[in-house]
């Protein structure tokens, strides 16, 4: 299916504009807050993204802060109770779940498609408003009474607490169709969308990733949203399901509520694996290793998921033959993400690997991840984790997996499509200073809580016995240490806007079909539908041209030798260092003129 | 027949308390090990490639082929370590939730935010008191603070880090755990599902003793702690861990609280409700706490004191402390269980 050359978006502007970027194609604000561009979608979701991940942070540094010493620090038990429950739900619900699909995907899979838009722009636009009214209610259940039962609201504590849970609840609610309807459009852009020559095997790992996750996100979130509409039920009809006073059963709270949860996990990490994927192959200027498997094993992730929800009530008061299915099937789902960590790996070997910042970042997930799945394992046996469950061992684990996992790959998407998404480069130096303040504050912070929780430290905990000071009070330091790493980063980024140098269309040299756009992309991406005629990592398919074209003479020579943008060579030109052939196929595909 | 050895605390690891304790340590090692194994050897290659390979100028990437044998290999082989982990802990997790057959049976009640232990002759305290060497059935039930909504019962789960055992206690249903003591000594429990403002106070201890000492703490309940040199002392604690302070001042000039104020009660005459007087002695006191609305002190029939059937030792204790708050308290006549002369007279 092709797109007419020449099709307008609605809103979009007259033909004078046809060579326009998506940021300067149509001026003022109205022009953005009912845009029905994906690209205007993506980063009106990545401000509001960034702005709640920055919130939950502060939490975070809140909560880390309190227990720097036992006893009263800063606040009291019931105010640490509401801090602790609002930065796991603002980051889960309001950062981490929407953060690469709805900003990075929105703005990146119809590109890589080779696609105007996504297959519903107004269905897209509904869903960011959707998030918006959500995160509306979520403030005002902050600023109301808040909430203290823990992200996960188990009952019966939070139909008897006094805080503002119906509102906080059906803020989830509200926010899950959001991330229900991007899961829908994705789905039907991949199926529909493609670009002539774009059959499925030729498709970036990226896509292979969100994909994976927007089946996820279109079967799980439902759920989701029927337990929590079932606990507000509850609590405002007085109907036992729940309640065992009113012949309810709590336990079923927790099936319902993980059954949705565990399947969110893998929305929150595949689009972390996807971006890895893309950062891999372009800094190692070579293929995926084994992308077949890889992309099934998001496949199985998917469906894998579903199965291994019991896991998380292995204490909880089930049957033991439950607990045997879901251990059983637990080990089973560690398979496919080991299979991504070994082809990420293999695809090093034999590659040409230059270490900027994207790259360290992707790196940075490999040992990270790795860590988190390996901690996963004490979990899934049952035995140990009847002594590990519930307490900082699990904190530990699932920080691994989210935030070396997902925040990490995020970050790392973030730099390495930065360039391309505004037209900027950023500081290289600022960026890996940063990057060693993150990657360090983070394992000072996390690492320590394995000993704590193996030791016995429970979980969700105000006040602890002394015993375990230096421990805690180690982790708080690391997590301060981390702080500084994002806000070095979040400075880079900043000056990066105001006084960037400009961004050549490719300058990572990548052979991804996003890059061959301009920075930033045009308003409808291309001027006509690209017919694709290789994969995305193709390396010695590609031109010299696809690969460097609209480099201005002035840019360093670092950028192709990968060793950044701040430093200068002096010798030799530029086509010399690469040397990719030249291709004797006429090159069909129609770039950016 | 080897003599099973249960280790000291390590850096990861509490001390081994329990009989269950070293299979789950022993598995967790293993799992440890192969973790760092496969870690060293993911990160390594990791880092060995990247130096290996890195940009060079004049030197290609070059494209992989297809390896399918090795990656089947690498996909499957795996499993053989996972089903090996899976086993190993299904195995003991069978091992926790099947109580041996001569297991004693305690029960705990958990409420927001304390723990209730009721030990099988139904003696209750808030501390936790096991024999070594005797497989104990923890049978548990979370239990609401009163009559009104926001009372109800909510989620908690019972965990001694050193034993190895923990599990859920829900409302609406019992849930058990088992285990035999190793060693003797005092190990801490904690409540590890959240359940609201009092969560992380909501702790407690397991005491085990010989199982001598044991059988003597059911006739009579517990022995005073270590730390605490004369009876009043130790009542005065127990009067305040059992929220008596709540409706009882102790201190004259403050008059009636919900209840009578308790300062110089002992040894004097007290109004009954329904006509007479009696005099406060021992007999007269221990019967206010465990059956208060049996002569209750006149004025005060609707304040609704619940019954406190602690083990003898505790309700002693409690007199001596009214004793001590009373100018005619030495005229009482209370069995002693503090200090050097208590432990001498109980020999």
């Amino acid at each position: 299916m092709t797109v007419e050359a020449g099709t307008h978006l609605p809103g979009e502007g007259d033909h004078a504009h046809d060579d326009a970027n998506y940021i300067e194609g149509a001026k003022g604000v109205m022009s953005w807050l009912i845009t029905l561009d994906h690209k205007r979608i993506g980063i009106m979701y990545l401000g509001a993204i960034l702005l709640n991940f920055f919130v939950g942070g502060v939490f975070a540094l809140l909560v880390r802060t309190e227990l720097i010493l036992p006893g009263e620090t800063i606040m009291d038990a019931e105010t640490y109770n509401k801090v602790f429950t609002l930065h796991g739900a603002i980051m889960v619900f309001l950062f981490i779940i929407p953060s690469v699909p709805a900003a990075i995907g929105n703005f990146f899979l119809p590109i890589m498609l080779g696609a105007k838009d996504v297959a519903f722009p107004r269905l897209n636009l509904m869903s960011f408003y959707i998030y918006v009214l959500g995160a509306g209610f979520a403030i005002f259940s902050i600023v109301d009474n808040s909430v203290d039962t823990g992200w996960t609201f188990y009952t019966p504590y939070s139909q008897t607490t006094s805080t503002s849970v119906l509102a906080m609840t059906l803020a989830v609610f509200i926010l899950g169709f959001s991330s229900i309807l991007t899961g829908v459009n994705f789905i039907a852009t991949v199926h529909k969308l493609r670009a002539p020559g774009l059959h499925w095997k030729r498709l970036p790992l990226f896509i292979w990733g969100i994909y994976a996750t927007s089946v996820i996100q279109v079967l799980a979130t439902p759920v989701l949203a029927i337990t929590l509409f079932l606990l507000m039920m509850e609590k405002v009809l007085t109907i036992g399901i729940f309640d065992p006073r009113l012949g309810g059963d709590p336990v079923l709270f927790q099936h319902f509520f993980w059954f949705y949860s565990h399947p969110a996990v893998y929305i929150m990490i595949l689009p972390g694996m996807a971006i890895v994927n893309e950062i891999i192959g372009t800094f190692s200027r070579r293929p995926l290793f084994g992308y077949m498997f890889i992309a099934m094993s998001s496949v199985a992730l998917a469906l894998l998921g579903f199965l291994v929800w019991g896991h998380h009530m292995f204490v909880a008061g089930m049957s033991e033959y439950a607990t045997m299915v879901f251990s059983g099937l637990t080990f089973l789902v560690a398979i496919p993400s080991g299979v991504k960590v070994f082809n990420w790996v293999a695809t090093l070997y034999n590659g040409s690997v230059s270490f900027q910042s994207p790259m360290l970042y992707a790196l940075a997930f490999i040992v990270l991840f790795s860590i988190g799945g390996l901690t996963g394992l004490f979990l899934g046996t049952l035995s140990v984790d009847v002594h590990l469950h519930d307490t900082y061992f699990v904190v530990a684990h699932f920080h691994y997996v989210m935030v070396g996992g997902t925040v990490i790959g995020f970050v790392g998407g973030l730099h390495y499509w930065w360039p391309k998404m505004t037209g900027k480069l950023y500081d290289e130096m600022l960026a890996k200073i940063a990057f060693v303040f993150v990657f360090i504050g983070f394992n000072m912070t996390f690492l320590t809580q394995f000993v704590l929780g193996s030791q016995g430290m429970p979980r969700r905990y105000y006040d602890y016995l002394d015993h375990f000071q230096p421990l805690h009070g180690f982790s708080s330091i690391g997590s301060y240490v981390l702080g500084i790493g994002f806000f070095i980063m979040g400075f880079m980024f900043i000056k990066s806007l105001m006084s960037g140098k400009k961004s050549p269309p490719n300058p990572w040299g990548s052979a991804g079909f996003e890059w061959m756009t301009a920075s930033p992309p045009l308003m409808h991406n291309f001027h006509h539908t690209p017919v694709i005629d290789r994969g995305p990592y193709d390396y010695h398919l590609a031109t010299e041209e696809e690969l460097f074209d609209g480099f201005p003479e002035e840019m360093p020579e670092g950028i192709r030798s990968g060793r950044g943008v701040a430093e200068h060579e002096t010798e030799g030109s530029s086509s010399a260092e690469t040397e990719m052939e030249e291709t004797d196929d006429a090159d069909t595909r129609d770039e950016e003129e | 027949m080897e003599e099973q050895e249960y280790l000291d605390a390590t850096i990861q690891l509490p001390e081994q308390a329990s009989t269950l304790a070293p299979a789950v340590d022993s598995l967790y090692y293993d799992i440890y090990w192969i973790s760092v194994a496969f870690f060293v050897a993911i990160v390594g290659a990791m880092v060995w490639f990247a130096w290996q390979y890195r940009r060079r100028k004049g030197v290609k990437s070059k494209p992989p082929g297809h390896h399918t044998a090795l990656e089947l290999f690498w996909t499957f082989s795996p499993l053989i370590l996972l089903a090996y982990m899976f086993h190993q802990g299904f195995d003991g997790y069978m091992a926790m939730v099947i109580p041996p057959e001569n297991a004693i049976t305690v029960r705990a009640r958990a409420y927001k935010w304390r723990w209730e232990f009721e030990q099988p002759n139904g003696m209750i305290e808030g501390q936790l008191r096991v024999p070594v060497g005797q497989p104990v059935r923890m049978v548990m039930a979370s239990v609401p603070n009163g009559p009104n909504p926001e009372d109800a019962a909510v989620l908690h789960s019972f965990f001694i880090p050193s034993f190895r055992v923990k599990r859920d206690v829900v409302p609406g249903m019992y849930t058990s755990l088992w285990f035999e003591a190793t060693r003797e000594g005092t190990f801490d429990i904690y409540c590890t599902e959240y359940c609201g403002t009092g969560h992380s106070r909501m702790l407690s201890e397991v005491e085990v003793m010989s199982q001598e000492a044991y059988r003597e703490y059911l006739r009579i309940g517990p022995s005073c702690p270590e730390d605490i040199e004369e009876d009043w002392e130790w009542g005065q604690s127990l009067f305040a861990n059992n929220g008596c302070p709540a409706c009882h001042n102790v201190d004259a000039a403050q008059g009636a609280g919900v209840g009578p104020n308790l300062a110089n009660v002992a040894g004097t005459m007290q109004p009954i409700d329904g006509g007479g007087e009696h005099l406060a002695d021992y007999a007269y006191i221990r019967e206010s706490i465990q059956q208060p609305q049996a002569q209750i002190v006149s004025g005060f029939t609707s304040a609704a004191m619940p019954a406190f059937n602690l083990p003898e030792t505790q309700l002693d204790a409690l007199v001596s402390y009214l004793a001590h708050l009373s100018s005619e308290g030495s005229s009482l006549e209370i069995p002693q269980h503090c200090g050097d002369a208590a432990a001498q007279a109980e020999e």
